[in-house]
């Protein structure tokens, strides 16, 4: 049984940055809507951001979905104005039961705990392949953490990182 | 954009500033001006997503921007974007939690 896990587009951006994002796919079912996608994917490529074309190729193994309206979404969305394909997320999370939402927007995270919403941050994401030992050699995840360290905050990169050589001593 | 007239009270010296912009750049004063305006209002926006106040997403159609460019104008100008070290944390308890949760199925 796969995880299924809504993406907003930062989230999909930065792990496709880090180079895990064809993996994520293969091990979990990935959820997104059509405003996500046109946010990752059309948006990009109508700006000529190469990721969005690699992102646009992985998007075949996603489940593109179009979420029903929720009233537990529409009362959390009541206390912050958030972008559309974070309002979709958002929908998208609460109206097909997926177990988590994968985004490294700080204000959105916020919110998210603050309703008990489960997040993942691609850093975390890469720790987890990495402990489940889906990224190996060790190395790999690695790269794929200094490939994000330009998007992220320093903390975050400082922790993962520990994290990684925590891993890496247990091995 | 959506574009709406607003009244302003404009300091002659900016805009003699905006007018000299104009003619240096083969534009015009109220473009000058606007330009100001988006640079100001990119500025804002930059620090109130650095200080998790605004969402990537909702400040990207703010300015008409995606979230790519707002990912690279935040990266040129040495602004860090983000999950903070605590948030990270609370993922990788989540992490822990679904693996925990796959591993019982």
């Amino acid at each position: 049984m796969k995880m299924r896990l809504v993406c907003d587009a930062d989230g999909l951006i930065k792990m496709n940055k880090a180079g895990i994002l064809e993996m994520v796919a293969r091990h979990a079912e990935v959820l997104l809507g059509p405003e996500i996608f046109r946010e990752a994917v059309e948006e990009g490529k109508a700006r000529g951001y190469p990721d969005a074309f690699e992102i646009e190729l992985v998007s075949k193994q996603f489940t593109l979905k179009r979420p029903h309206v929720h009233p537990q979404a529409d009362r959390i969305l009541r206390e912050r104005e958030l972008g559309s394909g974070e309002r979709e997320a958002l929908q998208l999370y609460l109206s097909e039961e997926a177990e988590a939402i994968v985004s490294d927007d700080q204000a959105f995270l916020s919110l998210l705990e603050a309703h008990s919403v489960p997040y993942l941050t691609p850093a975390a994401i890469v720790v987890l392949l990495a402990e489940r030992g889906t990224l190996r050699p060790l190395e790999k995840a690695y790269e794929a953490l200094e490939r994000l360290r330009p998007l992220i905050r320093q903390e975050q990169y400082r922790a993962a990182y520990g994290d990684l050589r925590e891993i890496e001593r247990s091995t | 954009m959506a574009k709406k007239a607003y009244p302003l009270r404009i300091p002659i010296g900016l805009l003699e500033l905006a007018e000299l912009k104009g003619k240096e750049e083969r534009t015009d004063k109220a473009t000058a001006l606007r330009q100001w305006l988006y640079a100001g209002a990119e500025e804002y926006v930059l620090d109130l997503l650095s200080a998790g106040r605004l969402t990537i997403a909702r400040a990207a159609e703010l300015l008409e921007l995606s979230t790519y460019d707002l990912q690279r104008l935040a990266q040129e100008r040495g602004i860090e974007l983000g999950a903070t070290a605590e948030q990270y944390e609370k993922a990788r308890q989540t992490a822990h939690r679904l693996g925990e949760a796959l591993q019982a199925k």
